[in-house]
Formats: C-alpha cells, structure tokens, sequence
C-alpha cells in the first residue's frame, strides 16, 4: 500500500474527478494548438506531438469510465468485483505509450538515417513551451491523486502526461537549438529518440505489474504461510486446511477454512471468524474480503 | 512446436487429434487463400483467408488447452492463472485481427471509390471449391469422433461454427467469381467488405468474451440458477447469502455462503452441507470443488 495513503478519502476522490476533467480539456486544447502550430511552424515533431495529445484525451476519457465502473458493487455475475476494469484500461494505455515511443523512436531514427531533417521555424517554440507546462502541471496532478488513492488508472494517466511532457521539450529543444544551425537542427532527433527509448522502458515496468494483476497473479508461497501462522495465533492448535486466494482488484479476496465444533452453533462460528478476521487484516495487507467456510 | 503428449491417455490423444486436424486445416486454408487471392486479384477470397488465420489461432489456443489441462502444467513460481492467460491472448489476437481487418476494409472501400476494378481469376473459384471440398470432409470427420463432455461441448461448437463459416466463406468466393464473369467486377469488392465486417463482428465477439474473462465473470446464468436450485432443493430453508465462483482449469471452484438461524448447531450445519455437495454432485454436470460457508440470519 502507497506510503502517501489518503488521509481524506472523500476528499481525494473528488478532487481526481475534477483532475480528470481538466486533464481530458488540457489534452484537447494542446491538440488544437499543438497540430495548427505544427502546420504554421513546420515542425514534424510538433505535429507528431499533437497526434500523441489525441490518445491522451481518449485514454483518460477511458480511464474517467473505468473509474466509475470500478466503484460499482460486486454481483451474481461479478461476484469478485469490477475492480479489475482499471487495470486492464491502464494495460491498454501502457500499451499504446510503448507503440508511441517506439513510433517516436524510429521515426526519429529513419529521418535521421535518410537525412531528411527539416529545421522547424521558431514560430513552434511558445506551443511547444506551454504544452510542457500544461503537461508537466497534468502529470504533477495525477500522479499525486494515483498515489494517494492507489488508482491504477490515475497513475497510467499520470504517466501519459509525463511521456508528453518529455515529447513536448524535446520538440523545444528541437525548435531552440535548429535556430543555431542545420548541423544542431539533428539534435532534437536525437533527443526525440532518447525520448521515445524512456518511454518505452517506463511504460513497460507498469504493463508488466498491471498484466501480473490481470493474469491473477498469486503472491509469494509466504503470504500463504504467513496467513496460517496468524490464524494459528488467533485460534491456538488450529491451522487452517484450505486457503484459497484470488485477485480482487489491487488486493485479495481471501477464502479460509475454519473449524466448526459439534457443540458450537452458528452465532459462535460468526464470532470466531469475524475476530479471525479482523485480526488478519490488522496484521495482514493487501486483503479486500474474506470469507470463511467449514472445513 | 507444441509437445506431442505422452501416450498413455488415448481421450487426450483423440482430442489433440482433432485439434491438430483443425490447426493444419486453418493454416493451409489461409495460406492458399492469401496466395491465390494474390494471383487471381480477388479480394473476397483474401478477406476469407483472414478469417482463416483466426481460426488458426483458435486452434492453437485450444490445442495449448488440451496439453494444459491434462498435463497439469504451472505457470511460473508464482503461479498465474492460465485460464486468464487463454484470455488475454485471445484479446490481444482478436483486437489485431480486428484492425488489419478494419485497415483491409478501408483499402478496398478506397479501390472501389479511386481506382480501375477488375475482375478475379477463375483460379480463385478453384482453389475455394477445394477448401470447400475439405472443409465438408473435416466436418464429417470430426462428427465421427469421440463424444465430449458437456463443458468440451461449448469449446468444440465454437470451433466447428468456425469450420462452417468458413465452408461459407469458400462457397461464397465461387459464387462472386461467376458473377464478376457477367460484368458485375464490383461484387468481389462487395463480397470482401462483407467478409471483413463478419470478421471483424467475430473478433468484437472474442474479444468481449476475453473481456469478461478477465474481468472475473461468474459462470454462465443457466449453470448458476442450477446451483442455487440445488443448494435450496438440500434445504428450502437455508438463504443462500453469497456465491464466489471461479473456473479454474475446467472445473467451477465454488465458495458459497448460506444463512441459517443463529442457533443451528455445528452437527446440524454439518448435515446440511453434506446435503448441499449431494444434490450439486447430482444436479451439475461439470466439474466442481465447492466450500460452504453459513452465517447467521
């Protein structure tokens, strides 16, 4: 669990809503200018810029919706949740940073190989200026409110920002630096590249923590064990028989076998298991539910 | 390559028998299809080699199913689940062949609309009359195989509905070649904006499905009325509160929580459960591992 937990849960949770709103108009409002400055000053990168501003705006218009759909209650057809929605829109979103920094990459690399490099007027510099800002002040934002509420789909957001931001100063460096000749006017296809590889290698980390979610990853033999000693704690020479975990989101639904005498009857059992379980997730993390059937 | 199983199970054999015969089937169908709609000019029949390949892909994911489920194979120290695994491939499968589609259908829409037409090369109707010909011969071969269990069933269908429509597909390429014969050039482009809309339908349906997967769908509402009807035909008294399931390799894993007055003794709870296994075991078909759990109320 993120050490910048939320201490205002309600509080948070607005305040992404109104972060995803103003995020998905920044992105629109740096497309327009991003692309007609583009057109004006001549600059591919700038261009291409404004083309990656576009699957900003559909990625957090699909986050906003995951986020809502996440919230709802577990049912007969969804009995462990629709938790997993964030994760699986997040996996998409990584996955098509990944095929942007590779676009940016050898695009940048074939330009360069073919000596097709084409100086951008200095008209492109103020878009380009303000797109890093904008995306800088929108990658800040979500990242913030991802971490604080341990939203898989805010910080897939956040990081979209964030390859945008680095696209948008290197399209800036580009413009800034073909000022000072043909020969600098290749230096921003170099940063372009170095650009596309960190977005690459970024984005990959996250796919691969949201695909282990996705996939049901269990956690480590230890967890299990560690379940065990507690619940042997909790109730002295018992240890559980069957405990089976699955994925519920970010956490896990826990099912656990307990022992029900002879001489108990219902009401005791409930006891037994509702202070098992509130004993395991003091000690325990990453439980969501848990459940407890008879041995 | 895939490992050819041991052979000491001859249900298993059969099974990756029929997979491997549908797998060899989809792949020469693509093939000729792709490299004769080259030759002849007709898109339609390299629309229906695209929906070839999908089956192809269909195949092996089945026939990964078979050596799986019956060799018990793990996944990795940490062991991720391989039904999500069957899912996420199908998803990202699906969602690729869904915009090549969608990009073929755009290039022929833009011929129709820019470009001179000309009409297909009788080859096409030939090599489609072959296919066709095998595909009736593979159908009736895998109506004379081994009877399945009601959960193959669904797995099966799937791949033999796939099978079917491509015996369409084939029959429907013969039927544009001899109509583009009267002058009608544009219909091999009609044909092939159809085809591409049917498989483009497909992939959405596969990748809806992959979709729920992943998303821990319960099974199917026929299997959970029948679960639920079971569990109050051992006690019409009990309320049924909560019912996790999960598939696991085939089998429905259950966690089910009943209600019972708080005063139920354990030996009575007990009974009850016994009663609960009996009647599933008796009343589902598939394959099941079930934990009851009770509270009170």
């Amino acid at each position: 669990m993120s050490k910048n937990k939320c201490l205002d849960f309600d509080f948070c949770e607005s305040c992404s809503k109104k972060i995803l709103l103003w995020t998905i108009a920044g992105n629109v409002f740096l497309t327009v200018i991003k692309l007609s400055g583009g057109i004006v000053s001549g600059s591919s990168g700038l261009m291409a810029d404004g083309m990656q501003s576009v699957s900003c705006v559909v990625a957090s218009i699909l986050i906003m919706y995951s986020m809502v759909i996440a919230k709802k209650q577990k049912n007969e057809r969804y009995p462990f949740g629709y938790g997993k929605i964030e994760f699986i829109v997040a996996l998409v979103v990584f996955s098509v940073l990944m095929g942007l920094g590779l676009y940016i990459f050898l695009s940048n690399l074939i330009m360069i190989m073919k000596r097709t490099v084409v100086p951008p007027s200095i008209i492109g510099l103020p878009v380009a200026v303000i797109s890093s800002f904008l995306t800088y002040m929108m990658y800040k934002y979500n990242a913030c409110a991802g971490s604080k509420l341990d939203s898989a789909g805010l910080v897939a957001n956040g990081l979209q920002a964030r390859a945008d931001m680095f696209s948008s100063v290197a399209v800036t460096i580009g413009i800034i630096m073909s000022q000072l000749g043909p020969v600098c006017a290749a230096f921003d296809r170099v940063a372009a590249m170095l650009v596309g590889i960190l977005i690459v290698y970024d984005s990959y980390q996250h796919w691969v923590v949201n695909l282990n979610i996705i996939l049901d990853k269990g956690p480590e033999h230890s967890y299990e064990e560690k379940v065990k000693n507690i619940i042997s704690e909790i109730i002295p020479g018992f240890r559980p028989a069957v405990i089976k975990i699955k994925r519920m989101g970010k956490k896990f639904w826990l099912g656990i076998s307990l022992k029900m005498t002879e001489n108990e009857n219902v009401e005791n059992f409930n006891l037994k298991a509702d202070d098992t379980a509130k004993k395991l997730q003091e000690q325990c993390l990453w439980i969501n539910e848990i459940d407890f059937f008879l041995e | 390559m895939i490992k050819r199983s041991i052979r000491n199970n001859p249900e298993q054999e059969q099974k990756e028998k029929a997979a491997y015969m549908l797998l060899y089937f989809f792949i020469a169908s693509f093939l000729c299809k792709v490299a004769f709609g080259a030759i002849s000019g007709s898109k339609a029949l390299m629309v229906s080699g695209v929906f070839a390949l999908f089956g192809f892909f269909v195949s092996v994911i089945t026939l990964l199913r078979i050596h799986v489920s019956y060799n018990k194979t793990s996944l990795g120290k940490n062991k991720i689940s391989y039904e999500k695994l069957e899912f996420f491939i199908v998803a990202g499968i699906s969602l690729i062949i869904a915009v090549s589609t969608g990009i073929i259908l755009f290039s022929v829409l833009h011929v129709i609309f820019f470009h001179t037409l000309y009409p297909p090369g009788f080859s096409a109707a030939w090599i489609s009359a072959l296919i066709a010909a095998a595909s009736i011969w593979l159908i009736s071969a895998m109506k004379d195989g081994s009877e399945e269990s009601s959960d193959e069933a669904a797995d099966s269908h799937s791949i033999m509905h796939m099978v079917n429509k491509d015996f369409i597909l084939s029959i429907t390429v013969i039927v544009t070649v001899v109509v583009t014969r009267f002058g009608f050039f544009v219909f091999d482009y009609i044909v092939a904006i159809l085809e591409a809309v049917l498989i483009i339908a497909y992939s959405v349906y596969f990748l809806y499905n992959s979709f729920k997967g992943l998303m821990d769908v319960s099974c199917d509402k026929k299997t959970l009325e029948q679960i639920k009807k079971s569990v109050k035909k051992a006690d019409p008294g009990i309320r049924i509160k909560n019912i996790r399931i999960k598939t696991d390799e085939n089998k429905l894993d259950m966690v089910i929580i009943v209600g019972m007055s708080k005063s139920t003794s354990g030996s009575e709870v007990k009974k009850v459960i016994e009663k609960i296994r009996g009647s599933l075991r008796a009343n589902l078909k598939i394959e099941h591992e079930v934990h009851v759990g009770v509270v009170a109320g």
